[in-house]
């Protein structure tokens, strides 16, 4: 038995079959609901055939006192094909004039005539009659619809005629009846006056759901706050499956997409790896989708809102739907060099240097601002604490780039011409290639022109040199490239790099040539100027910031170097090294625990938030169709009263979704904020470790309270009065927000 | 039937077996976190509503060989139509009169939590919305589901058999005629034309339309095709096995007491008392899989 647990595997696409046909309607003018004139309905003894618009179908009026048979003949509209069949035709007769009809088979393709029998149709009745008749294997004869009583005037309409194959009278269809899914009608050709077919087809489901009772166990890393710091691996499930698979489909789930629903915890969704078994269950390990990000790739420099900045990084791996961005980095900019590393590792230093954190929760990768939730503790079953002081150390440094985009900007020589700059040597025909380390990263660089002379000062907007002869002689440009001289310039991967290869000139009586200017005898210098476009960076630094621990404590002197690329202002630097010098200064505070459920209210023990498929939902039927509409829809309210107002509308529903919310939640234990960053959640519950994250916010705002609380002012004073037990602040520090001795 | 005898067997071949002795011990079973205490005092569980049954049936000394053999060879798959898992199907003498359904299928809106959905996506998802069911006298759960049933869906179907001599009556609740019908099948072998039985609402008569024993071994209770999307309420499910001539009685819902099919837990355990006065006892432990498997 589960407990609302699925565990649903994508295998392919869904997919349908081909198109089968299952029936014919044989008559070409059927008078469905699109028919338009009685073409094909002859009158028989003296009849009037007549097409009715409002009911779509044929009048036949038979004369009063005229003949018994008087009616319609519609051989005409039947496709036949000649040979021993068995037939049935019926059609919808709705009675004018009260009277008896029936349907007659006559002529060369029965042995003998077919009568039904007569039907009495009443005023304003609905009738449907049939006739079921074996042909010979003649020509096609008539077919006739007839009235009973000679004497009225009797008077009917014929709809919805079908005459197919087979011995059973079947609902009506023509080629303008109505389709489904798995259902069609059409017209063989002109409608209503052709025959029409029905057709079907079979649906297959790219994705089947497994049986689990055993349960599962998701294990989540949130991502780090210290730039430093090189944890929060992308999550990880683990499922054990009941064993309704055979043991050669449970193989082949390797590398397929896995949907885990649990009605009390939420949906995730990972990519499974390699599965084993036994002989009752098999178990499934897998990777979050956030796994993805885990490959290396070249980014591009870039420039523009930190909301582009991930959408663009999520592409780079091929994740272009099924995310969620806050809305708070549409507002925040960045300019960033390119880079080319594992996504994932440059995806949480940046969002460390950004304040956010990613997960996967309700299959959507969240990208959001860090400490947006917290948890309770009434629930817990288990609590252990630990301070570890290995990490110590005296100081940590830091570095922070001013990165500006620029066209054609001097990229080689870094700077600028100076002295230090090294001049390149290359024989007659001769071909080098060597790297040049940039302060910028490219993405275009303009290829180098040979000129006469370039000048020290010559920063742009081109990428020149010139050439220095073995005779200390400028050599002319058009000499050097008619001989074959010349520069390429390609962007490193890395994009910060500028593989040169230089093709010395056929012109042996002034090799090895130098790519210089001269400025006489003995004076060269570096010609070469390579401009491009991208982000150009200066780098800043190193900044340092001395710990609580001294040299007594610890030999470590630098503990850590926060060197990041998204790290663009001091200020920024700072408030990272913050996070740093927390992690060296002092002792690291950790606890671990076990509880049946982290969050506020509901019994499930999880986090209510509510899916975009619910906003979306609503939005759909507030005929919210862009941002300006839910801008205007939500004016003046806050986006935690946006966030309130949806979790409140699912706070009773199915979606309890601790998949993804759970890291990176905040818990408050003897003093001090936690930040979780190992969680492993089953169905009974969660355990999760979590590591002190206290700030100087979280301080002050605990400081006011208890200053209010005793009506102290806010002053100095009030603080050593209410903090007077305390020996240092390395004392405080252990727990800064208690008052507890 | 001899009030000695139960109906049991595999689908196609029930037969009447010994009744088991008295004080049989009868489980619902159903997922739990198990109690979890908690560090305030208080304490915590996580259980699934839905459950499964679990019988431990004894026939005692006074059974004969041939009679315990009946069992046995149905426990050793000596009556099994198919490869595979047979279910074993049982007219439980306490559910007989009272709705032979299992709990799942009876009270369809446990299937909007944890219970086996009646009606899933093509791929296995899907679940019904629990929505109030309208005020009434009789008891009905508190709860529908209601459904949205799509050409593509997958529909579940419950057998049920019918005991010679006996007839079923099939009470289908809801807001909506047409979406249920009930095929007489002989085994696995379809008898005749589906029945759609006509809608109840909520009401004192469960049950509706019958289903007598003759040339079939028994009905399955399950949906009619779509070729549109349609949306509909199911209030309850009622089927009772009651002796053919004998009305059911109108009375407040009953929810499911009996079994979606069983299968044996090992082979049982026999215990041979005498060959010369033939008697044999037998124990056996049967688990509800119908739903589950």
């Amino acid at each position: 038995m589960s407990t609302g647990i699925e565990v649903k595997v994508r295998n392919r696409d869904d997919s349908y079959s081909a198109w089968a046909e299952q029936r014919r309607n044989l008559i070409t003018n059927p008078l469905g609901a699109t028919a338009s004139a009685s073409t094909g309905y002859i009158s028989i003894n003296s009849a009037t055939i007549a097409f009715d618009a409002p009911t779509k179908g044929v009048r036949v009026t038979a004369p009063a006192a005229g003949a018994v048979d008087a009616g319609t003949n519609f051989a005409n509209l039947v496709t036949y094909t000649t040979g021993i069949e068995t037939y049935t035709v019926s059609m919808d007769l709705i009675g004018e004039v009260a009277d008896g009809w029936r349907i007659s088979v006559q002529g060369t393709w029965v042995p003998v005539r077919v009568d039904s029998a007569y039907t009495p149709v009443g005023v304003g009745q609905t009738v449907r009659i049939s006739l079921t008749f074996t042909t010979n294997a003649t020509a096609k004869g008539a077919i006739y619809l007839l009235r009973q009583t000679a004497a009225l005037a009797s008077r009917v309409v014929i709809k919805n005629v079908l005459f197919e194959k087979g011995s059973t009278a079947l609902p009506f269809f023509d080629g303008a009846s109505a389709d489904y899914e798995l259902l069609r009608n059409e017209w063989t050709s002109t409608p209503n006056l052709s025959p029409s077919i029905q057709e079907t087809r079979t649906f297959s489901p790219g994705s089947e759901v497994l049986k689990t009772d055993t349960g599962y166990t998701v294990r989540e890393e949130s991502t780090p706050v210290d730039t430093t710091d090189t944890t929060g691996a992308a999550g990880s499930m683990t499922i054990e499956l009941f064993n309704s698979l055979s043991r050669a489909a449970t193989k082949r789930l390797s590398r397929k997409t896995v949907t885990l629903t649990d009605r009390g915890q939420g949906v995730t969704v990972g990519v499974a790896k390699v599965p084993s078994g036994s002989l009752v269950s098999t178990s499934l390990t897998m990777d979050q989708r956030t796994v993805a990000l885990s490959v290396v790739r070249t980014a591009q420099p870039f420039s523009g809102t930190l909301r582009n900045y991930f959408i663009y990084l999520l592409g780079l791996v091929g994740i272009v739907d099924g995310y969620v961005i806050d809305p708070v980095y549409t507002a925040m900019t960045g300019t960033f060099p390119g880079w080319q590393d594992e996504v994932w590792l440059q995806m949480k230093r940046l969002l460390a240097a950004k304040g956010g954190e990613i997960s996967l929760a309700s299959a959507n990768i969240i990208i959001r601002p860090i400490r947006g939730r917290v948890t309770v503790d009434k629930r817990d079953t288990e609590f252990s604490w630990s301070m570890d002081d290995s990490n110590l150390a005296q100081a940590i440094e830091g570095y922070w780039y001013e990165n500006e985009q620029r066209s054609a900007g001097l990229a080689y020589p870094p700077g600028g011409w100076n002295e230090d700059v090294q001049v390149y040597q290359v024989d007659a025909g001769e071909t080098i290639e060597f790297d040049l380390p940039l302060n910028a990263s490219l993405s275009s660089v303009n290829q180098p022109t040979a000129l006469d002379y370039v000048s020290r000062e010559y920063v742009g907007p081109n990428s020149v040199y010139c050439v220095v002869g073995s005779d200390g002689l400028p050599v002319p440009a058009a000499q050097w490239v008619d001989a074959g001289g010349k520069i390429q310039v390609l962007i490193g991967e890395d994009t910060r790099s500028l593989i040169v290869r230089i093709t010395g000139a056929s012109i042996d009586r002034y090799a090895p040539f130098r790519i210089a200017a001269t400025a006489g005898p003995s004076d060269n210098y570096s010609s070469l100027r390579l401009t491009g476009t991208g982000v150009f960076s200066t780098k800043h630094g190193p900044v340092r910031l001395i710990t609580s621990a001294d040299e007594d404590q610890t030999s470590v002197e630098i503990g850590a170097t926060v060197d990041v690329d998204f790290i663009t202002s001091l200020s920024d630097l700072y408030d990272a090294m913050a996070w740093t010098l927390s992690r060296y200064g002092g002792p690291r505070h950790s606890i671990s625990v076990q509880t049946t459920g982290i969050n506020r209210s509901g019994d499930s023990g999880s986090y209510a938030y509510p899916t975009f498929e619910d906003f979306n939902e609503y939005a759909t039927s507030q005929g919210w169709t862009t941002f300006t509409s839910f801008n205007t829809a939500y004016a003046g309210d806050l986006f935690q009263d946006f966030n309130e107002t949806w979790a409140a509308t699912v706070s009773e529903s199915f979606v309890n979704q601790a998949f993804g919310n759970v890291a990176g939640a905040r818990t408050f234990r003897d003093g001090l904020w936690f930040r979780l960053r190992t969680t492993d959640i089953s169905p009974g519950g969660l355990s999760y470790a979590a590591e002190n994250d206290s700030t100087v916010g979280d301080f002050d705002t605990w400081m006011l309270a208890q200053l209010a609380e005793r009506g102290l002012p806010n002053t100095m004073a009030s603080f050593n009065t209410l903090l007077a037990e305390r020996a240092s602040f390395s004392d405080m520090s252990a727990a800064p927000m208690s008052l507890e001795n | 039937m001899s009030k000695k005898k139960t109906w049991f067997g595999t689908r196609g071949f029930e037969t009447w077996v010994p009744t088991p002795s008295i004080s049989p011990d009868y489980g619902r079973v159903g997922w739990s976190s198990g109690e979890q205490q908690f560090t305030s005092g208080e304490a915590g569980l996580r259980e699934s509503k839905n459950a499964h049954n679990t019988y431990v049936l004894s026939w005692g000394i006074s059974n004969s060989r041939d009679a315990i053999r009946l069992l046995t060879d149905f426990a050793e798959g000596v009556y099994d139509l198919r490869d595979g898992i047979n279910l074993i199907y049982w007219i439980d003498p306490m559910a007989r009169d009272k709705n032979v359904l299992s709990q799942a299928m009876a009270t369809p809106s446990l299937g909007s939590e944890d219970a086996p959905s009646l009606i899933t996506d093509a791929d296995g998802t899907g679940r019904p919305k629990a929505v109030a069911t309208p005020s009434n006298a009789f008891r009905y759960p508190a709860r529908s589901a209601q459904f949205t049933q799509k050409p593509t869906s997958i529909t579940y179907e419950q057998y049920i058999p019918i005991p010679a001599g006996f007839s079923a009556w099939v009470g289908v609740h809801g807001d909506t005629a047409g979406v249920m019908q009930v095929q007489r099948v002989n085994g696995y072998t379809a008898i005749g034309a589906p029945v759609v039985p006509t809608i109840l609402g909520l009401e004192a008569n469960l049950v509706n339309t019958e289903f007598s024993s003759s040339a079939s071994s028994g009905i399955v209770l399950g949906f009619t095709s779509t070729l549109a999307n349609r949306t509909f309420t199911l209030y309850g499910l009622v089927v009772q096995i009651l002796p053919t001539g004998v009305a059911p009685v109108a009375q407040n819902f009953i929810s499911g007491q009996g079994n979606a099919g069983c299968q044996f837990v090992g082979k049982g355990s026999k215990t041979p008392y005498s060959a010369v006065f033939d008697r044999v006892a037998f124990t056996a432990r049967l688990v509800e899989t119908g739903m589950g498997l």
